[in-house]
């Protein structure tokens, strides 16, 4: 049995943080909670915690900031709370490397489920949960991903993806070639069901083909299908295959 | 506007123009030296007495007196005698006009004194005997202010310039060149501001609350720029009224967050602890919670869509693919209640503007299409360029449901906030009734603008149209 899940929570609402932490704390959660962002970087960067849920507006240094600087020196998941309808609010969150957002006002259960998806997927990553880390590199093209140090190589270059990037990326991956539709993108990335009008995964696939070019080899490397989901460009020429479990 | 300009032009000109023709026929009428009755006899004795003695000289010296007291009388009298003989012929030689001759002749017919209107002035005749027997004409000029300056007695006498229209239709025409002139100038000076006045008005109704029309109106010291002034007042405080009550609205939508946030946590925490007994009661409070927030979340949509038009970044967008993304999620949601969303018809078309503006505008049309279309029927979305004519376009996002449609007088109050068709069943399916509300709003943002019509075979459509840009 693993040590109790430390959470950081950064809300300015200390009566929300109270509640929140005794509602996780009967879901087997250890709280913490700091009401500003510079309180919360430094807390979220002490190591003391296995997930950080930010919320966007704080006085002082606000959210986006807060998280700029955690990410910076750390790969902590974090979880943003957004003011809901902000759109823009959620894109510079998931941009800037947020793992996940939830809207506020929010139902305590979504809460909990989206903690326990970004953990069960940190370890996993971290090779701490079911699947031990055996797996192989996986390369397509001119892509690399090395699950050891979830780093990936393009043309031999590294290129910096958040930890929900690498999994949007794994699963386009693994199934280059055909579609994957965006249902099972955000079941298998957000483990979560899909509902409509959240467009979190095609934000994250903007971000992958911003950072990794939008050709690949003359075709264009993550293409949208109507109505469907995205498919990743199949190398024609083969060079570098498939490799691992595929 | 034009008509306002219209009517003062017209009008000043008319009067101006009916003032001046009084004025030029009256004038002209009084001009002409007609004889009075009382002054007839006064001038025919006159005549009378001025020919005895110039008969009396004549016919005792002959030619050369004649003309001697001639002189004389025309000097005393400060006119120009002549004096006929029985064969018309002026005595001394003199050359007369041929109305003169006319009236001289009329002379020896009668006798009476005769007179004439000549173009030099009023002349006067008279048949007079000699002692001799000899039948003479005396013929003159009546001085002036001796025939007077009375307004013609009958009303033929008072259209006597008919006998002149050349010269009357030339002064006519002056007065009203001038007069139009002028009251031109006029009426572009007092309907210039008035103007002015009208396009600032149009704009704050139309939102631009920054609008001010003195720099343009008031340097003219009047009360039209007083008006302007007023005007500039009054676009301030309506302005500094708005902006408070949207701020205002934003405010406390920001801060009933707050508190709902923390009644949700609650909820949660009650769920845990209560039996499930309590499940129905929680399930109904989680609803209304939920509701309260999506009313909260579109309050503020709206707010901010009438706060600031600055505040949304323009870009181009692909309309088509916001269209073809909306569509699918909305079939996702319907499919649970039995409809559909098709996208019957699209071409590619990318606008400038803002995305998520134009995704709410359109998500909320369809998304309200979904909610009225009848059980087991389809949602119809196209997008197409529609050519309006004069070289302009649009795009146009059609949504059309099966459903029972809007009775007609409702149609315009469709896109107010809160404005509800149906009460009772407006609740049952959900809606905050900003939806449509915010669409148009957006649209407008655009520059474009929201059809919605019942359409023929039954069912509701809603067009949004777009202004494709250049």
């Amino acid at each position: 049995m693993r040590p109790m899940d430390q959470v950081l929570i950064v809300d300015d609402d200390v009566e929300l943080c109270e509640l929140v932490g005794e509602y996780l704390k009967s879901e087997g959660f250890e709280i913490e909670a700091v009401d500003n962002g510079d309180a919360g970087v430094e807390r979220a960067l002490s190591g003391d915690h296995s997930l950080v849920v930010l919320d966007v507006m704080l006085p002082g240094i606000n959210g986006f900031e807060a998280l700029r600087r955690i990410r910076a020196k750390s790969q902590i998941p974090v979880l943003m709370l957004t003011a809901r309808g902000e759109d823009v609010d959620r894109i510079v969150g998931l941009e800037i490397g947020a793992d996940d957002y939830l809207p506020k006002p929010f139902n305590p259960r979504e809460l909990v489920a989206r903690i326990h998806a970004i953990l069960r997927r940190a370890r996993s990553g971290a090779g701490e949960g079911v699947a031990p880390s055996v797996r192989e590199p996986l390369s397509v093209g001119d892509v690399e991903m090395d699950f050891g140090t979830r780093g990936v190589n393009r043309g031999g270059e590294e290129v910096r993806l958040t930890a929900m990037e690498f999994d949007v990326l794994e699963v386009l991956l693994r199934s280059a070639g055909q579609v994957v539709s965006r249902e099972d993108l955000v079941r298998q990335v957000l483990g979560r069901i899909y509902s409509p009008y959240d467009r979190s995964i095609d934000v994250h696939v903007s971000n992958l083909r911003k950072k990794l070019g939008h050709e690949v080899g003359g075709k264009e490397r993550i293409k949208a299908i109507r109505q469907v989901g995205y498919l990743y460009a199949h190398p024609s020429e083969g060079e570098g295959g498939e490799q691992g479990d595929g | 506007m034009r008509t306002l300009y219209l009517k003062i032009f017209v009008w000043f000109w008319l009067a101006m123009v009916l003032v001046g023709s009084v004025f030029v026929i009256s004038a002209a009428t009084l001009m002409r030296q007609d004889v009075s009755d009382e002054l007839r006899p006064m001038i025919g004795g006159g005549l009378v007495m001025m020919a005895n003695r110039a008969i009396e000289v004549y016919e005792r010296d002959g030619i050369e007196a004649l003309d001697e007291v001639m002189r004389e009388l025309a000097r005393r009298t400060r006119s120009t005698p002549f004096l006929f003989g029985e064969q018309l012929e002026e005595l001394r030689g003199r050359e007369v006009s041929d109305a003169a001759r006319d009236l001289v002749t009329r002379a020896f017919e009668t006798d009476e004194t005769v007179f004439a209107q000549t173009r030099r002035g009023q002349l006067a005749a008279r048949l007079v005997e000699g002692p001799a027997g000899g039948r003479y004409v005396i013929l003159s000029q009546i001085p002036q202010g001796r025939s007077g300056r009375r307004p013609p007695r009958t009303l033929s006498s008072f259209f006597f310039w008919l006998d002149e229209p050349r010269e009357v239709l030339i002064l006519l025409l002056a007065v009203a060149a001038t007069s139009g002139v002028v009251c031109y100038g006029l009426a572009r000076y007092l309907v210039a501001p008035v103007q002015k006045l009208r396009e600032a008005t149009r704009s704050l109704s139309g939102g631009d609350l920054g609008v001010r029309v003195g720099p343009a109106v008031g340097k003219r010291h009047d009360e039209l720029s007083d008006l302007a002034h007023d005007f500039d007042f009054m676009a301030e405080r309506v302005g500094l009224l708005v902006t408070t009550q949207r701020q205002l609205l934003s405010d406390i939508s920001h801060e009933l967050r707050s508190p709902l946030a923390r009644l949700n946590v609650a909820l949660g925490l009650a769920r845990q602890r209560a039996g499930a007994g309590a499940n129905d009661a929680l399930d109904r409070i989680e609803r209304e919670a939920e509701r309260l927030n999506e009313l909260i979340g579109q309050l503020l949509v709206l707010a901010r869509l009438e706060e600031d038009m600055d505040a949304h970044e323009s870009t181009p967008v692909n309309l088509a693919r916001i269209v073809d993304e909306i569509a699918s999620d909305a079939d996702f949601e319907a499919r649970s209640g039995n409809r559909t969303v098709r996208v019957t018809a699209s071409e590619p078309v990318t606008i400038a503007g803002n995305e998520g503006l134009l995704r709410s505008a359109i998500e909320n049309v369809v998304r309200n299409a979904v909610r009225y279309t009848n059980e087991g029927t389809e949602v119809e979305v196209s997008l197409e360029k529609r050519d309006l004519g004069e070289g302009q376009s649009v795009s146009v996002v059609r949504v059309r449901d099966h459903g029972p449609g809007v009775p007609p007088e409702a149609l315009e109050d469709l896109f107010r906030p809160f404005y509800r068709v149906a009460d009772a069943r407006e609740r049952k399916t959900g809606g905050t009734g900003l939806g449509l509300a915010i669409s148009e709003r957006a649209v407008r943002w655009h520059g474009g603008s929201l059809a919605a019509e019942n359409a023929a075979d039954g069912g509701f459509v809603v067009e949004l149209l777009l202004p494709l840009g250049e």
